[in-house]
């Protein structure tokens, strides 16, 4: 096999099986690039009035990915990301890039790449960020049922700090002890919780009464070590892994407060 | 731990009355109906409805299932005609409705289908009256063991006489 021939059998099986118009002026690309379901890579064709023509797919990507996850600021933004490295633009939910006709088939490979991409990687983000955000949620609701009123949820001190930079995620007033709750599902609010708690520390030292800070990591092994030992030296963590013992947890930040 | 099968053939209710939420997105209309299954614990189903608004022939009616702590998973579902399916076994279907369903392999698996979110990699062709959307949503409470509800029998055809109409104007141009 040559070059000619590596050329001709890339053409063959490249080459569009059909293009059929869905729409007056609007054409359907059947090439067999599949997605992770069998379902063909969805790939239109609308001439424009310059000569040029536009690649897009009409939604679809967009509208895949609905069928799992909310279509949230962060995944359209990672979805823009992702489009972009292929000069592909997102506009109105529609992956649409302008190319002269020489350069229909590096669109048409580009938009094939973006729409893999998204189900794989876009997804994936939008799953750890869903799991970060129902542990946050679920320990929330744990502690508002264990302490009631005591418990202030994202408390911020709003004469400090009217821009609310430095919430902490949970503040329990337990017999005189004011104890900041640090709720830890990722490396990110680890960073997050250690410098809040840097933030308010020397005011709560300078202020009357006793001051605790507990952190309640949701698995204090996935952050790195160094992560780790900064999160141990600044906050008292009742168990590594919040879910093996939830209630037990709970019950040691109130022995640990008094 | 339930298999793909015995959640698909699990009694399934639509919630009366229904709590359909409009997840309309920029591209593309969108409702799900989170359904009732006492058999399923802690998992939740949801019949989940997309529409292309540039082409609306091309829609999604399908069912995911989610437990905790678990990614949600497409089980089954029926597409309008959006273009081509290539089948794991090499068989293609070259545009129109198809089922998206579990093979008698995956039926047996655990968790459920899911290689990507978006379900079975194995699809049937279906006759084209399936187009419409009260016969898609007729087969899917069938294959998915949901009881009748004439609430959303009643939406899914206003929404297919919608989806006639726009196609209708659409084509003429």
């Amino acid at each position: 096999m040559n070059a000619a021939d590596i050329i001709a059998a890339l053409g063959n099986r490249l080459g569009v099986v059909d293009a059929k118009a869905v729409r007056p002026g609007v054409y359907q690309l059947a090439i067999p690039a599949w997605m992770a379901d069998r379902d063909a890579a969805a790939i239109y064709v609308r001439p424009l009035p310059d000569g040029r023509l536009r690649v897009s797919d009409l939604g679809q990507t967009c509208m895949r990915l609905s069928y799992t996850q909310k279509l949230e600021d962060a995944e359209l933004e990672a979805l823009d990301r992702v489009a972009g490295n292929h000069g592909i633009s997102l506009a109105d939910g529609e992956l649409a890039v302008d190319v002269p006709p020489s350069e229909l088939l590096a669109a048409t490979l580009g938009l094939v790449q973006v729409e893999s991409a998204a189900e794989a990687s876009i997804r994936a983000n939008a799953m750890r960020r869903a799991t970060s955000e129902s542990f946050t949620t679920a320990v929330r609701a744990i502690l508002v049922e264990k302490f009631n009123g005591a418990c202030r949820l994202d408390y911020v001190d709003e004469a400090d700090d009217p821009n609310q930079h430095w919430p902490i995620d949970a503040l329990i007033d337990i017999r005189g002890t004011s104890v900041g709750i640090a709720i830890i599902p990722s490396a990110l609010e680890a960073e997050r919780a250690i410098g809040t708690k840097l933030h308010f520390e020397p005011k709560m030292k300078a202020a009357s009464g006793r001051h605790r800070w507990v952190a309640l990591p949701r698995n204090l092994g996935e952050l790195t070590e160094r992560l780790q030992g900064k999160v141990m030296s600044e906050y008292w963590v009742p168990t590594r892994v919040f879910d093996e013992d939830r209630a037990k947890a709970v019950a040691k930040i109130e022995e640990f407060a008094v | 731990m339930r298999t793909t099968g015995e959640l698909l053939a699990m009694a399934k209710w639509i919630r009366d009355p229904p709590k359909r939420k409009n997840v309309s997105h920029s591209g593309h209309s969108g409702w799900d109906y989170p359904l009732d299954a006492p058999e399923a614990g802690e998992g939740r189903f949801v019949v989940f409805l997309r529409i292309n608004d540039r082409l609306m022939e091309s829609f999604t009616l399908g069912l995911r299932y989610q437990e905790p702590k678990m990614e949600p998973a497409v089980l089954i579902r029926v597409n309008g005609g959006h273009g081509m399916h290539g089948n794991p076994d090499g068989t293609v279907i070259e545009d129109g409705p198809h089922l998206h369903a579990p093979t008698d392999e995956e039926l047996l698996e655990f968790p459920p289908v899911s290689a990507w979110a978006g379900g079975p990699k194995m699809a049937i062709a279906l006759e084209p009256k399936y187009r419409n959307l009260e016969f898609a949503w007729q087969l899917l409470s069938l294959r998915c063991s949901i009881a009748p509800s004439e609430t959303v029998a009643k939406f899914m055809s206003e929404r297919s006489a919608k989806i006639d109409q726009v196609t209708v104007e659409d084509l003429l141009g």
